[in-house]
């Protein structure tokens, strides 16, 4: 064929190279990391303390159950769906965990504990594949499947701890380990061993998305579901699991959260995970039609709400206007991702 | 003519500049999207009571250049006169009050509305706040018995519509509007001789009224038949204008392609082989009612009738994409009932969609991501994608499909209408079936594509592919089909043998002319 390829040499400029393109590329792709960039100058202008190690350490810590929450919510919401559901997950595989412990006294050994947490980890997915279920095959909307599991399952983790606290006795074998888990640090870099769950889980759903036909085609699902369905691939199959999946991710979040505390309440559902972790994920770029964003801003988007936060804790803003300023900047990133893609077109 | 054509500049609002012999100027147009130029010091005047024909490849700018027209787009440089006054459009809006309406290639009206609402959508806006729905009814009907399709509903949603009949909606949507300056970009792509043939009376009507119409086409035939001038694009920039009757069609195939078409339709050894797949007395839906053929390995089955004949959805439910209320379904002599596109394809039965937006392509992924969409296995090992083995695929592969991008890694929305259709069509091709069902597949594509892309039909079939195609396009039927089974109103009414083939028969039965060949079984 005689006209397969425009050529790059059709634009003019240094280096044939179209700068005002590659401006708008720039802005267009990698606006939620500029955007982070900027806040940590700001924060480290504001609070000397921003950048001590000590700070950024802790602000590390506190993002590893939101991290690996919103990638869960992630893979839901590139399929086009929504999961609001993620913090009556974790809290459930929390409570699982402390009660299959405490009360059923596995925390007596460390094989106990292995099944404790297999017990948490595969309630959170039990419910995520119920949210599967009833959106892909039984075509429920994902909003209300995943509000009703929400409440449900909430309600159920008040049933379970009847409302009180479930505390780890610290002295079994079982729950010794995972309190030390939850709190220290491995003894060769000294960084907590959540954030090496976190770390994994991060890399691991970068290389599914990049490298596997199970990441391609949940994202083709959510771009153009009907044309995938024609291409003969079996779409159902990516909507179920993309709810199992943050099902999974819940529940981990939900363990790392009863090791860290060495208890467990019906309180964790309630706790922001479920806003937190929609709006990292829009503010990574993700589109909320479906087909459209990434794992790797994902994690830049929950870590510009984290330090968005601990700016606000730095000046001491109390917590109900920062909860005003955290609305706001969510609609602000809805905003500016809608501007953005507006321009490439 | 020109008394009629004063008369109606008089009545607008640019009177005073109405010495132009132009109703419509676009000059030194210039236009680029990240590094790739669309379009390059293009100039293109349209007279009043003019039908100007605007042709070139895939790609060429065409669709660009009245998206600039219409205000949909920015221009980079460049002004354009409307009736010798300079105006800025800026957007859709200035474009409209301009007395600009645009038919775009890709359907726009709005899916969960119903006909009536989409056509007079702009109505909506402007005026009153009451809708008057008896009146809206009695109007749409009125505008759709003029084009010959009292058969819609007015108030069936826009998207239970078929693509043709959309189109139709559209062009009554763009009819409403009164314009001075109407563009139709490609509007009988989906269209076949018998709805063409309305239109064009329409057109030339308006254009009796001193419309300009912009008519953008890749069949040669109609802007000939229709279109006083004709202007020609080539990787953005202008050929030529000339006058329609001053030049032929290799000519103009020359202007668009810069080369000699020889064969348009490419050579191919047939040999057939057993029938493959057989339906019987096939219903489905409304439109379905009694649909009977069978193909064979090695063989190109031609699905031919008017639009709304029920082609389309006889593939759709023998699939078992769509509910299939009746009928026999054979594959290699075995009775079977598809349960979904998935089963189909598992059987190796590859489908194109006739409804490239929203049933062929991912508009938002990647082109490459597209076309091996049904082929990931082929460059994965336990479920792995080999990426490397997957883009030289993809390069070699676009490259005979003869998709014109700027990237491979760019969205297919960034694509011309024509390349879009062979992303589509790529995706398709690379799933390598043995069945083939092809809906339209040569839509929007140009001349010079529309060969290569049946050379890989006809290479499928030299590998005893068997291949149905439904076109709305004589022409294609007649030059790329083995056997043709016309169908009319949900009837397969006759089949013509490859001998038998003529645009007159294929009228006669599709419009039930001949008597004698009852319901074929
Ligand atoms: N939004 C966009 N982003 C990037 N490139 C674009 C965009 N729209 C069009 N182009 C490019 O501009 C060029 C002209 O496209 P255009 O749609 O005008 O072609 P066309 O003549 O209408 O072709 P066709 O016959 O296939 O409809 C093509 O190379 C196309 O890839
Ligand atoms: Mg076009």
């Amino acid at each position: 064929m005689n006209q397969s390829k425009i050529d790059n040499n059709t634009s003019e400029g240094f280096l044939g190279l179209d700068f005002k393109s590659i401006g708008t590329k720039i802005l267009t792709t990698y606006y939620p990391l500029l955007i982070l960039i900027l806040l940590l100058i700001v924060a480290s202008i504001i609070s000397p303390i921003f950048l001590t190690s000590g700070n950024l350490a802790n602000l590390l810590r506190q993002q590893v159950t939101y991290m690996i929450i919103a990638i869960g919510v992630l893979m839901v919401m590139l399929t086009g769906g929504i999961d609001l559901s993620v913090s009556s997950m974790a809290g459930i595989s929390s409570i699982m965990v402390a009660y299959s412990l405490q009360t059923w006294g596995l925390g007596t050994s460390s094989a106990g504990l292995l099944l404790a947490i297999i017990i948490g980890i595969g309630s959170a997915f039990g419910i995520g594949l119920l949210n599967g279920f009833l959106v892909s095959i039984v075509k429920v909307p994902a909003i209300i499947t995943t509000l009703a599991t929400m409440m449900a399952f909430q309600g159920v983790g008040f049933m379970i701890t009847k409302g009180s606290t479930i505390l780890l006795a610290t002295k079994d074998t079982g729950n010794s380990i995972l309190i030390k888990f939850g709190e220290h640090g491995d003894p060769l870099l000294g960084i907590p061993y959540p954030i090496y769950v976190a770390v994994f889980v991060v890399v691991l759903f970068l290389l599914i998305m990049k490298y596997t036909t199970f990441g391609r085609l949940l994202i083709s699902t959510g771009s153009n579901e009907a044309a995938v369905r024609l291409s003969g691939i079996n779409t159902k199959k990516y909507i179920f699991w993309s709810y199992g999946i943050s099902g999974i991710l819940s529940g981990v979040a939900g363990v790392i959260i009863t090791a860290r505390t060495a208890t467990a309440t019906a309180l964790t559902a309630s706790v922001d995970y479920n806003m937190t972790t929609i709006a990292a994920v829009i503010i990574g770029g993700t589109s909320l039609l479906g087909g459209e964003g990434s794992v790797g801003f994902t994690v830049v988007g929950v870590f510009i709400i984290a330090v968005i936060g601990n700016i606000m804790n730095l000046i001491n803003l109390p917590t109900y206007p920062q909860m005003v300023v955290k609305a706001a900047i969510i609609i602000i990133a809805v905003l500016l991702k809608g501007l953005t893609s507006k321009k490439s077109h | 003519m020109l008394e009629k054509e004063s008369e109606i500049i008089s009545e607008g609002e640019y009177s005073v500049a109405s010495i132009s012999e132009y109703q419509v100027e676009m000059c030194n147009i210039s236009k680029s999207f990240a590094g790739v130029k669309a379009l390059v010091d293009v100039t293109l005047k349209v007279k009043a009571g003019e039908i100007h024909a605007l042709i070139g490849e895939n790609g060429a700018g065409k669709s660009t250049l009245m998206k600039i027209l219409a205000g949909a787009q920015p221009q980079d440089k460049g002004t354009i006169k409307i009736g010798g006054r300079e105006v800025k459009i800026k957007n859709p809006k200035d474009g409209l009050e301009n007395g600009i309406s645009v038919i775009y290639q890709e359907i726009s009206l709005i899916p969960d509305v119903s006909v009536m609402e989409n056509i007079f959508l702009d109505e909506f806006n402007e005026k009153k706040n009451i809708i008057n729905w008896k009146d809206l009814k009695v109007r749409a009907k009125k505008y759709l018995d003029d084009l010959g399709f009292g058969e819609i509903d007015v108030s069936e949603k826009v998207k239970n519509l078929s693509v043709a009949y959309q189109q139709i909606v559209e062009i009554c949507k763009a009819l409403n509007r009164k314009s001075t300056v109407l563009v139709l970009d490609e509007p009988t792509a989906v269209l076949t001789m018998k709805e063409v043939e309305k239109l064009f009376e329409l057109l030339n009507q308006l254009r009796d009224e001193g419309v300009s119409i912009i008519y953008i086409s890749h069949r040669l035939d109609e802007v000939f038949s229709l279109t006083d001038r004709i202007t020609v694009l080539k990787d953005g920039n202008l050929v030529n204008t000339v006058e329609s009757q001053s030049i032929n069609e290799d000519e103009l195939v020359r202007m668009m392609i810069g080369r000699n078409l020889d064969t348009f339709f490419p050579e191919r050894k047939t040999s057939m082989g057993k029938v493959v797949l057989s339906v019987k007395n096939l219903k489905a839906g409304n439109l379905v009612k009694d649909i009977s053929f069978e193909v064979r390995s090695g063989e190109v089955l031609g699905l031919s009738g008017l639009v709304g004949a029920g082609r389309t959805e006889a593939v759709m439910a023998m699939l078992g994409i769509d509910n299939l209320d009746g009928g026999i379904v054979e594959l290699d002599g075995k009775k079977i009932k598809f349960k979904s596109a998935k089963d189909a394809f598992k059987h190796k039965i590859g489908l194109l969609p006739e409804d490239r937006k929203s049933h062929g392509v991912l508009l938002n992924m990647p082109i490459k991501h597209n076309i091996t969409l049904t082929c990931l296995n082929n460059f994965s090992t336990a479920s792995c994608i080999n990426l490397k083995k997957e883009r030289s695929f993809v390069n070699q592969f676009s490259n005979e499909v003869g998709i014109k991008a700027a990237s491979l890694d760019n969205n297919v929305s960034s694509l011309s209408g024509g390349n879009q259709q062979k992303v589509a069509l790529a995706k398709l091709l690379a799933a390598h079936s043995r069945i083939l069902i092809l809906d339209e597949p040569t839509r929007g594509v140009d001349v010079g594509s529309k060969t290569e892309i049946f050379k890989l039909i006809n290479d499928m079939v030299e590998k005893k592919c068997a291949v149905i195609m439904i076109s709305s396009e004589m022409t294609e039927i007649i030059g790329m089909c083995d056997r043709v089974i016309v169908i009319r109103e949900g009837v397969s009414v006759g089949e013509l043998q490859k001998e038998e083939l003529s645009e007159i028969n294929l009228i006669k039965y599709a419009m039930g002319v001949t008597k004698d060949e009852s319901k074929q079984n």
